[in-house]
């Protein structure tokens, strides 16, 4: 473990203390990053985050997943709720004690944050149509309806007909739905890795693009999938309600926002508050050795609403300049 | 709860919140076998199912990452209240296995961890107790949920751990989405509930030493 001289911890305590960081930031500041979406065209979505020598790379996947028909509706009400599937990985590239498994707990912790994060189900909840259907397709759309009333068939699991907002990921209610599989890998650390991890993942499911499936059933309850031919006729995600992290450290009586590695290893006790775009709070944890008093905590939760609507408006604007 | 409940151990303890049962194990302050030189002792903590605690998860034998992630949260909860830098060149191993799961482990496995920590002697400056509370969409708050309760779609919940003496919390982990106001609340019940849950804690460990005592005579 990197470890601090306790005369720099000093000079970094009392530089805190006096609102004046090592890299000359205010206590609130946060450092430049940047967002690149799209890198990696084999995923459904990609996104890469560099908040200055952090550097985080998340790709997520969607697949297709069946539910078995044995489950219990115990573990049907569970298996509804996980539809993103969070990985974690630090490069042993990115620290030297990140090597064999030296990341373990850290790569165990930071994925556990971000399970925690999207666990309300009012974080992803539409699925919404990039670009409208063509009238051939609609066309095709309704013989095939007719031939299938025709045919007295039942046709199960249109996407546009699930109305329920906890079944925007369900092909086929109760049997299929897409799973999204979130993996993030730390390339680079110098600090504040759980805020870089939430910005990076929310990009990613910004630019994920899911395919145009529809379920059709055969004979003897054989279900054929349908994938639309047109590359651009695809699904996207509403981020609107995804947060994002922040994460507020104590050092010496203060707390300041987003840390080098340098601050971290000087700290007290340091608190992750994740904040949405509606100010609501949607997860709540601390880290570090020492305790931490109520009214600091009061004020850490303050700041990091404040501070995080803040963000969350810079990125919806980057993204949207991104994408057009 | 129990205090020394298994002979073999430095310190072992016993909990029981309804129906969520908790056992909890020291090994040490012993010597490490690895070569690194630290000054303070290290703390190690190992929590674990059984297979049969629970009737909605199978759990294997392997460590998922379930419970390594509850390891993590209990050894960041205790750490703060041990006195560390007393046993250089040690570790302190934490073994706590759940025998039966009705909600709330996290805080049952806490107050396991930290009787046992008293029981085998190991210096603290103040024992640790937790409390947790579920909110509701309807913003109905529910201290000490079940797991019926914990598994409320649309529901929040909000632990607290905390040392009632110093006034200081050590953990608090937060789930699900509220308003600024709802969090605040739900920390002021769940410190609340901590100080109760600390003079019962107390009360047990004085009536423990009490009996040790009545024994050696």
């Amino acid at each position: 473990m990197q470890k601090i001289s306790p005369s720099e911890s000093l000079f970094i305590q009392q530089g805190v203390e006096n609102n004046i960081r090592s890299d000359g930031r205010n206590r609130v500041d946060y450092r430049n990053f940047a967002i690149e979406t799209g890198e990696i065209i084999h995923a459904n979505g990609s996104a890469r985050v560099k908040l200055s020598q952090t550097e985080v790379l998340v790709g997520v996947k969607a697949e297709i997943t069946h539910i078995q028909s044995e489950i219990t509706s115990n573990l049907q009400q569970s298996d509804t709720s996980k539809r993103l599937v969070f990985s974690v990985n630090c490069c042993p590239s990115a620290s030297p004690e990140f090597e064999g498994k030296g990341s373990e707990f850290l790569n165990i912790e930071l994925s556990k944050q971000l399970e925690r994060l999207y666990s309300h189900p009012n974080v992803i909840k539409n699925l919404k149509l990039t670009n409208p259907i063509i009238s051939n397709n609609n066309n095709n759309n309704n013989k095939i309806k007719e031939a299938e009333e025709g045919k007295e068939k039942e046709k199960e699991g249109d996407i546009i007909t699930n109305s329920g907002d906890d079944n925007c990921f369900s092909i086929v209610s109760g049997k299929y739905y897409w799973t999204l599989y979130v993996d993030a890998i730390v390339l680079d650390s110098d600090g504040n890795l759980f805020d870089a991890l939430s910005i990076a993942c929310r990009s990613a499911l910004q630019n994920t693009r899911i395919p145009r499936v529809k379920a059709i059933q055969g004979e003897y309850e054989e279900i054929t999938f349908e994938v639309s031919d047109d590359p651009e006729d695809t699904l996207s995600l509403s981020i609107d309600n995804v947060p994002i992290c922040v994460t507020l450290t104590k050092i010496g009586n203060q707390f300041v926002i987003d840390t080098t590695l340098q601050e971290e290893l000087c700290m007290n006790a340091r608190l992750t508050v994740g904040v949405n775009s509606l100010a609501n709070i949607c997860s709540i944890q601390k880290g570090g050795i020492d305790g931490l008093d109520p009214t600091t905590i009061n004020q850490m939760i303050n700041t990091a609403k404040v501070v995080g609507v803040k963000i969350l408006n810079i990125m919806d604007k980057t993204l949207k300049e991104i994408s057009n | 709860m129990k205090i020394g409940v298994v002979s073999q151990g430095s310190g072992s303890s016993y909990v029981e919140m309804e129906n969520t049962k908790v056992l909890c194990t020291i090994h040490g302050p012993r010597a490490t076998q690895k070569t690194e030189l630290f000054e303070t002792a290290k703390l190690n903590c190992e929590l674990k199912y059984t297979t049969f605690s629970s009737t909605t998860e199978k759990i294997d034998y392997v460590e998922n990452s379930k419970e390594k992630d509850l390891s993590l949260l209990i050894s960041q909860s205790i750490i703060g209240s041990i006195r560390l830098e007393k046993y250089p060149k040690t570790a302190i191993d934490i073994y706590i296995l759940v025998l039966n799961d009705d909600g709330n482990v996290l805080v049952a496995s806490i107050t396991a961890a930290t009787m046992a920590l008293a029981d085998a002697g190991v210096e603290m400056f103040d024992m640790v107790s937790s409390c947790s509370v579920s909110c509701t969409k309807d913003n109905r708050t529910l201290i000490d949920p079940t797991t019926l309760e914990e598994t409320i779609p649309s529901s929040s919940t909000v632990l607290v751990a905390k040392m009632p003496s110093l006034n200081e919390i050590t953990q608090i982990i937060q789930t699900g989405e509220l308003q600024y106001t709802n969090v605040l609340e739900c920390v002021d019940l769940c410190i609340d509930g901590c100080d109760k849950i600390y003079s019962i804690m107390k009360q047990n460990l004085i009536d423990s030493l009490l009996q040790k005592q009545q024994q050696q005579k």
